[in-house]
């Protein structure tokens, strides 16, 4: 048994490339599981963690002036773990003179704060500021700023499960942490802040909460409790606040990519290492033949083999399906965390998620080593002894075409015999080459499908700003710039339910050329009159065609539209109107919003300038805001996305090295033949070449469907409400599949030159093993 | 004159790590243009690497190999690989067919490689394999393999014949066939023909017979009275 494990190192060691390919593939199969499950895993873990940890509140519920005794109400309630009130005033002050707005909030127990530099403020007109604001506007513990005739001193920097994701105001999806921060500080403090703000002079002691935290199990019963409750004027669940939705959003297509994706991986790699070892068993037929002969138990034999196996499937599993579960997670987090303000993600390691992949490698390689073991013992050793009966050669299909086979040259000759009679061998070399390129055109495509979905993004807008004035805008024609414009029109924004669906509405002005909306086809929609633009997605849920008659809330008030046309929108999800036929059916069309297009593109941060010098204007977004906040909610879809080509790249290159070599060695004679007749070695080297090339065209015939489907059902899985990714069979994808699939086989095969060249043609020759 | 193959002082070690073996040591011999000599010699012998150096498969450590006035032992990897093309042709213990073609393909293939060659099906007539022409290599036997074998060393009008043990692989009849085809080449298209074998009952139908020993010439032999392949008896 020793000497044959010391035979079976040899053997490792003499064909080191073709062990060290099985690994690898074990090893990139097993880095992705581990590492996906593991980043998922650690994301969904600490941010629980943190919500919990800082006991993140169920419903928020705002008041009119809520009292001591209205906090005692709602922790009466059945499912009311606790309750708290608390002061909340925004303030516009200007720091370093920009204007910045601040929202302050009394500290609670619920939603407290995780301090991340400084101490808490314990004495009045002492704050904590939330560290990204802190950041971008120089502040830290120490520095102090002026509201009114108080002189805030901040003490700390903190972050909040509420503001993981920071939103001024439910109506704009912005995330602008310069301009806007987050302070907390003592009740006192607030309340003097409140009471200064209130405009009716009010006495300190009548002075009540603003917002009451509910922490609760049932937070929808208890907000149909205080709706009736005095002075409620709104409440907000959980599920339904901004920053929640916004991070659950954000790790929703990542776990959705990682429950799939390394499945299909690994499954891949699993398929490949097991045809490589079934390969090498076979391979070694004559040399297990003579083992038998000599009088090994098959169960010896077997042992020593299974001793490659399971040394391939260990040293690749257990080494980097650790190294995957701590280098993948770090990738993904970092760009998770950069959105958010959230606290660092520790990574541990999760042993199920390594030990999964090390088990399923050992299974896999085991069954592979005993299938090919069974076929080889089985034989009589006499017979395995002898070198397989080649593969019967006939005529084949080809050579029916007789003009074409006429025309081709021996080499062609051979790589056609070659591919058609072994059609097994091809088959089963071809499969790891399919399965990459079906990964790689999944990664392309769904790289492709997101930028997609930018680019509609950007085409939507027309316009270089979009204005909010602080007062309605009577007449267009009246406002002003400072700067040559080319167009401008109003527009209104706003939300609504459409049959109990929250739905955001846009009114547009007649023939707009400010904003595009596209049909399914990607053509442009124009604006009538009468235009009631109805989201796709919204559409096809609801079964809602054109002609058909929809009915849009609106703060309470209902109106009846009749929809004109169906759009097409990858992101969010906005019914677009008229003004006209909003005015028609009776909808306030009052707006101070104006959409603005420079005439000279070139000017626009001098334009910008002096729009936020303006103090008619309360604000102003740049559709190049718009445009990179859209690429930031990509960014982990896209580092996720790399990460898939990149490990699908890299498997490739094993895959096509691996069955490259095995068969480079199992044609040694025939090379070495070739060789003396005088064939060079780069021609030898070329037939390789060719084979292998054609062989890649076939895998990509087959894989680049596999691969189509495959995205449908990522990008399925992917989409939601407000992010769907178009699925496109986009043939510069396919292009580009087939190109890296090319290339790596012509990689692979300068790699493997060495091989051929490395034939000893005296040794080759000499005799049948 | 020069012979059509000088062979000089030539000496070929191997080092396997740390043995250095030595397979060939001060081997001098010459050998005419259309001679038929066999290299007669135990297993281990050097014979095969003799041969090896001959055909432009291996390199000799030291010493010349001149071959129709070209010193080969100076050659690089490519000309010897235009040498082996255009000068040589091989026929093997194992035939060495190229599975995926079948017998003609396999000679009009060896025959493409090379500017001066023969007419495939000429070749394949003479060795008397026209009717299983269109058969691959797994259908056919032994015997014929080898036949197909040898019309594709001929066809390429190889300068050289070089045979390794053309009949270990076959029996005692098919064997005969084979060498008398051989013997009938090197006659008809006046080839040199460098045979080797250990069998010394073949020896006499030789034109010269070179005997190795440990990698030494033992001695060269003129033969006086060349049999017949028919006469020899083993």
């Amino acid at each position: 048994m020793k000497k044959l494990l010391v035979r079976m190192l040899r053997e490792i060691k003499s064909n080191f490339g073709q062990f060290l390919s099985i690994v690898m593939i074990i090893a990139i199969g097993s880095m992705l599981f581990s590492g996906m499950f593991a980043a998922i895993r650690a994301m969904d873990d600490s941010v629980e963690t943190y919500y919990e940890d800082q006991h993140m509140a169920d419903l928020w519920l705002t008041f009119q002036n809520a009292g001591p005794d209205d906090v005692e109400k709602l922790l009466m309630q059945r499912d009311v773990e606790t309750a708290e009130g608390r002061y909340t005033v925004s303030e516009a002050i200007t720091l370093d003179g920009q204007d910045v707005t601040l929202r302050f909030h009394s500290m609670t127990q619920i939603n407290s704060s995780l301090l991340t530099e400084g101490t808490i403020p314990d004495d009045t007109d002492e704050v904590m500021v939330d560290y990204k604001f802190a950041e971008l506007n120089n502040l830290e513990p120490g520095s102090s700023f002026v509201i009114k005739d108080h002189t805030m001193t901040v003490t700390g920097l903190c972050m909040n499960p509420e503001y993981a994701y920071k939103q001024k105001d439910s109506g704009s999806s912005s995330s602008v942490n310069k301009t806007f921060g987050i302070v907390y500080a003592t009740k006192d403090t607030v309340k003097e802040l409140v009471l200064e703000k209130s405009m009716t002079s009010m006495y300190a002691s009548d002075l009540g909460y603003q917002e009451i935290l509910v922490r609760t199990a049932n937070p929808e019963s208890i907000l149909l409790f205080a709706e009736h409750m005095d002075g409620y004027i709104a409440g907000t669940t959980r599920a339904e606040q901004a920053s929640f939705t916004t991070v659950g959003e954000a790790l929703a297509p990542i776990r959705s990519i990682a429950y799939v994706f390394p499945f299909i991986f690994f499954f891949v790699a699993a398929l490949v290492a097991f045809i490589s070892l079934s390969k090498m068993v076979e391979n070694q037929r004559m040399q297990i033949a003579v083992m038998q002969a000599i009088g090994i138990s098959k169960r010896t034999i077997r042992y020593s083999f299974f001793f490659y196996s399971i040394l391939a499937a260990l040293s690749g599993g257990i080494l980097f399906s650790l190294l995957g579960n701590l280098l993948v997670p770090k990738l993904l987090i970092q760009v998770f965390v950069n959105r958010f303000e959230l606290p660092e993600i520790p990574i541990p390691i999760y042993a199920l998620y390594c030990v999964v992949p090390v088990v399923l490698a050992v299974v896999f390689c085991q069954t592979a080593a005993w299938i090919a073991l069974q076929r080889v013992l089985s034989e009589i050793p006499a017979q395995a002894m002898r070198p397989k009966p080649p593969a019967k050669s006939k005529k084949i299909i080809l050579e029916k075409v007789g003009f074409l086979w006429t025309h081709l040259n021996y080499s062609g000759k051979l790589i056609a015999r070659n591919i058609f009679l072994n059609k097994r061998r091809i088959l089963l070399s071809a499969v790891g080459t399919i399965g990459s390129v079906m990964l790689i055109f999944t990664g392309v495509s769904l790289r492709n499908s997101a930028l997609m979905v930018l680019q509609q993004n950007a085409d939507t807008m027309q316009y270089d700003f979009n204005i909010t004035y602080n007062e309605a805008i009577e007449n267009k024609e009246s406002v002003s710039f400072a700067f040559p414009v080319q167009e401008k029109e109003l527009t209104k924004s706003g939300k609504g339910t459409l049959n109990g669906q929250e739905m955001g509405y846009q009114l547009l002005e007649e023939k707009s050329s400010l904003v595009s909306v596209f049909d399914e086809d990607g053509q442009l929609l124009p604006i009538q009159k009468n235009s009631v633009i109805l989201p796709g997605s919204y559409a096809k849920e609801n079964k809602v065609e054109v002609g058909d008659s929809i009915v849009l809330m609106v703060e309470d008030i209902s109106y009846e539209l009749l929809v004109t046309d169906i759009s097409n929108q990858y992101s969010g999800s906005t019914l677009y109107l008229c003004f006209e036929e909003a005015k028609d059916v009776g909808m306030n069309v009052s707006t101070s919003t104006i959409l603005v297009q420079a005439q000279d593109s070139a000017d626009l941060d001098k334009a910008l300038d002096t729009l936020s010098e303006a103090d008619t204007i309360k604000n102003v977004t740049t559709k190049s805001d718009v445009v990179s906040r859209s690429k930031e909610m990509l960014k982990t879809l896209n580092a996720t996305i790399l990460l898939i080509l990149v490990s699908a790249s890299i498997l490739s290159i094993t895959v096509v090295y691996n069955t490259t070599s095995i068969s480079i060695f199992e044609r040694t004679r025939e090379y070495a033949t070739l060789m003396v007749l005088g064939f060079h070695k780069h021609e030898v080297n070329h037939l390789t070449m060719v084979e292998n090339l054609v062989l890649a065209v076939f895998s990509c015939i087959c894989g680049l469907p596999l691969g189509f489907g495959l995205f449908e059902y990522i990008a399925g899985m992917v989409s939601r409400d407000n992010l769907r990714l178009p699925l496109v069979f986009d043939l510069k994808m396919a292009a580009v599949t087939v190109c890296l699939t090319l290339l790596f086989v012509i990689l692979t095969n300068l790699l493997l030159r060495k091989k051929v060249k490395d034939i000893v043609l005296t040794e080759a020759l000499k005799s049948i093993e | 004159m020069s012979s059509f193959i000088e062979v000089k002082n030539v000496s070929k070690r191997y080092q396997i790590g740390e043995v250095g073996i030595h397979a060939l040591s001060e081997v001098n011999f010459t050998i005419e243009e259309g001679e038929f000599v066999i290299i007669l010699g135990a297993s281990g012998a050097g014979k095969s690497t003799l041969l090896n150096i001959l055909g432009g498969m291996d390199t000799a450590s030291e010493g010349e190999v001149v071959v129709g006035g070209e010193n080969i032992s100076k050659f690089k990897d490519r000309q010897l690989t235009n040498y082996r093309r255009e000068k040589v042709g091989f026929v093997f213990q194992f035939y060495n067919l190229i599975s995926n073609l079948n017998a003609y393909e396999n000679v009009e293939f060896a025959a493409e490689t090379c500017k001066d060659h023969l007419d495939p099906v000429d070749v394949l007539l003479r060795v008397g394999l026209e009717e299983r022409a269109g058969n691959f290599p797994t259908q056919l036997s032994g015997g014929e393999q080898q036949r197909v074998a040898i019309a594709r060393a001929v066809a390429k009008n190889p300068a050289l014949l070089l045979c390794d043990e053309p009949t270990g692989a076959l029996d005692y009849q098919t064997g005969k066939k084979v060498l008398s085809l051989l013997s009938e080449i090197n006659q008809t298209y006046k080839k040199t023909v460098i045979l080797i074998t250990h069998n010394s009952l073949i020896a006499p139908i030789a034109d010269k017979v070179i005997r190795v020993k440990s990698g030494r010439i033992e001695d060269i032999m003129l033969n006086e009275t060349i049999k017949k392949v028919e006469e020899l008896e083993w």
